[in-house]
């Protein structure tokens, strides 16, 4: 049977409306915080709002990012590399930005950079206005196993390293940023990007 | 797949008309939020048009007073139609990803080696030193590069057949106001202009594109690819001047003339020809004139003058020769001034009407060939 046209944009667990501006893909109910992305409707994702760290006002905007979690695995014929890899200090929960911005990666890896230092740590945060989300979830496995790829191949080159990454939850999180002038601080660790980030 | 010319509400039944900008919509009749899941959906924008009506005339103004057009066709060309074209573009942009081959070149210098033969101590005899001379070798390690990227590419989404323009040109120009880009219909892109239709596949464009092969390094894979269409403003003059109909086009944005095809100059070639025969003759007079003494006076050249006046007046005659048919090529090749992003240029629309001086070249050709086979016979003779 083939899907219909045209379905319905409502909550699977409220019925009420999905909210999400004209380039979203990622829909979002706020009452019952709950993310949806438009290529499977029947699965929704938790969706939080992460408290900032650095300053108690309200955020200027909420950028979304998809909270990957799960377990990365290598394996390498090399015995030097192996030992090299178990001595990196292992990436914490990757954030993948959800909202488009072709050129996000000119400027900071926010990505990596949570992995290390520490991302958002309490997601009870107060609900606000979430830009548009549009990456579908399913590109999230390999995005994750590419970081952590690219992490290793820092202290060793990966040529001949087999890596998997299993994931086990997702969610949806929406990160506080702050104005200041002409660009933005993210409000966990106070990482400027310039305005261009969050044009998609 | 095409698209619905009608949708309905599949909670109340209204008809809807298929989103343009967004895979959102509302229900107009029950006010419902609706998510269009129809495949060949594709977000449009357009690249809003920048340049004013008294812009345009500037620059065909400007355009008209190049030298290579006629002096009077700023005055004589009457505009018959100014039309905007709406011309579309894929923009493709995405993610992609993978870990490729690079392999790393390491330079590794041998440092000279002395050699010694011989014991040591006090009474050991030295050989001849042997030295190596300093070596610098490239050595190419095995190296990965992770690459984890995002892709942002224009391409034509017409073919423009009938569009004298290199599609480079207009593609980095969208690619260079993308972010002025907004979101529109076809409803509101047609209402004061016309709009070129998309005819080439997108599917053609990701295969030979963005999507073109796997790369011969590695595994590159396309993660996520996102597709819109962009639309590009052009304003395109339609002018007649005498009894011709001329065409060019300019693009909203930067302003750059695109293509057009206009008359090009001719009274360049009798303009030219004058001072070429003037400083021709007053040579050629003076010449004479040292040869022969005085003015208006008796000959006085020897029989070895004589010889180096015809040489000489040979010479200005194969000139003479050369420069008209140059001036019959320019006045009667059909030469036309083509519009190019990058300036006009000076084109033959046409081949040109069989050469008249036909007889007069083969008379230039006998005299070289005699004049030069002559001396040959001379040295021989030496």
């Amino acid at each position: 049977m083939s899907r219909p046209l045209l379905v319905p944009l409502c909550c699977p667990k409220c019925g009420s409306d999905l909210d999400g501006g004209p380039h979203a893909l990622i829909f979002l109910c706020l009452p019952c915080g709950l993310a949806i992305h438009a290529s499977d409707p029947r699965r929704p994702y938790s969706l939080s709002f992460a408290a900032p760290l650095l300053r108690q006002a309200a955020p200027d905007l909420y950028a979304p990012f998809w909270k990957v979690e799960g377990s990365f695995t290598w394996s390498t014929q090399d015995p030097k590399k192996e030992r090299v890899y178990a001595n990196q200090r292992p990436l914490g929960t990757l954030f993948v930005p959800a909202f488009w911005s072709p050129k996000a990666a000119y400027y900071d890896n926010l990505t990596l950079r949570y992995a290390l230092q520490g991302g958002p740590q309490r997601l009870d945060g107060a609900a606000g206005p979430v830009l548009d989300g549009a990456r579908p979830p399913e590109v999230l496995g390999e995005l994750a196993r590419l970081t952590w790829l690219a992490y290793l191949d820092r202290a060793a080159d990966v040529t001949g390293v087999e890596g998997r990454f299993q994931v086990e939850d997702l969610s949806y999180a929406a990160i506080p940023f702050y104005r200041d002038g002409a660009r933005f601080l993210d409000g966990i660790l106070g990482v400027p990007v310039p305005e261009a980030y969050f044009s998609g | 797949m095409t698209a619905p010319r009608a949708l309905s509400c599949p909670l109340c039944g209204g008809a809807l008309a298929p989103p343009a900008a967004s895979r959102r919509l509302v229900c107009t009749y029950c006010g419902r939020a609706l998510l269009y899941t129809g495949e060949e959906f594709m977000p449009r924008f357009m690249i809003p048009p920048k340049l004013a009506e008294a812009d345009h005339q500037k620059a065909c103004r400007l355009l008209f007073r190049n030298p290579m057009l006629p002096g009077d066709l700023g005055r004589r060309a009457v505009l018959l139609r100014h039309q905007r074209i709406y011309l579309p573009f894929y923009l493709l942009t995405g993610k992609r990803g993978g870990v490729i081959a690079v392999g790393k070149e390491r330079m590794v210098t041998k440092l000279p080696v002395q050699s010694l033969s011989g014991g040591a101590g006090m009474g050991a005899q030295m050989s001849p030193a042997r030295y190596e001379t300093k070596r610098t070798d490239v050595i190419v390690e095995e190296d990965s590069r992770v690459v984890l990227g995002d892709f942002h590419y224009a391409y034509s989404a017409s073919a423009l057949e009938n569009w004298d323009v290199l599609d480079t040109d207009l593609k980095d120009m969208v690619a260079a106001h993308l972010d002025e880009a907004v979101s529109t219909t076809m409803a509101e892109l047609a209402r004061d202009a016309d709009v070129v239709d998309v005819d080439i596949p997108l599917d053609r464009i990701v295969d030979k594109g963005v999507g073109a092969g796997p790369s011969t390094q590695g595994d590159i894979k396309i993660l996520e690819m996102r597709t819109a269409l962009v639309y590009l403003p052009v304003a395109v003059f339609t002018f007649r001047y005498g009894g011709e109909i001329l065409s060019a086009a300019r693009d909203e944005v930067e302003g750059r003339w695109l293509m057009g095809q206009l008359p090009f100059r001719k009274d360049w070639a009798p303009l030219l020809a004058l001072p070429i025969m003037a400083g021709l003759g007053f040579v050629g007079g003076n010449a004479l004139a040292l040869l022969s003494g005085v003015p208006g006076g008796e000959w006085a050249g020897s029989p070895q003058t004589v010889k180096v006046v015809l040489v000489a007046g040979g010479l200005l005659g194969l000139v003479l020769v050369m420069g008209l048919q140059a001036a019959w090529l320019i006045l009667r090749t059909p030469y036309v001034a083509r519009l190019t992003p990058s300036g006009l240029r000076v084109e033959a629309a046409g081949t040109p009407p069989k050469n008249p001086f036909g007889p007069l070249n083969t008379f230039a050709a006998f005299m070289v060939k005699a004049m030069v086979q002559g001396r040959r016979r001379e040295r021989w003779i030496e």
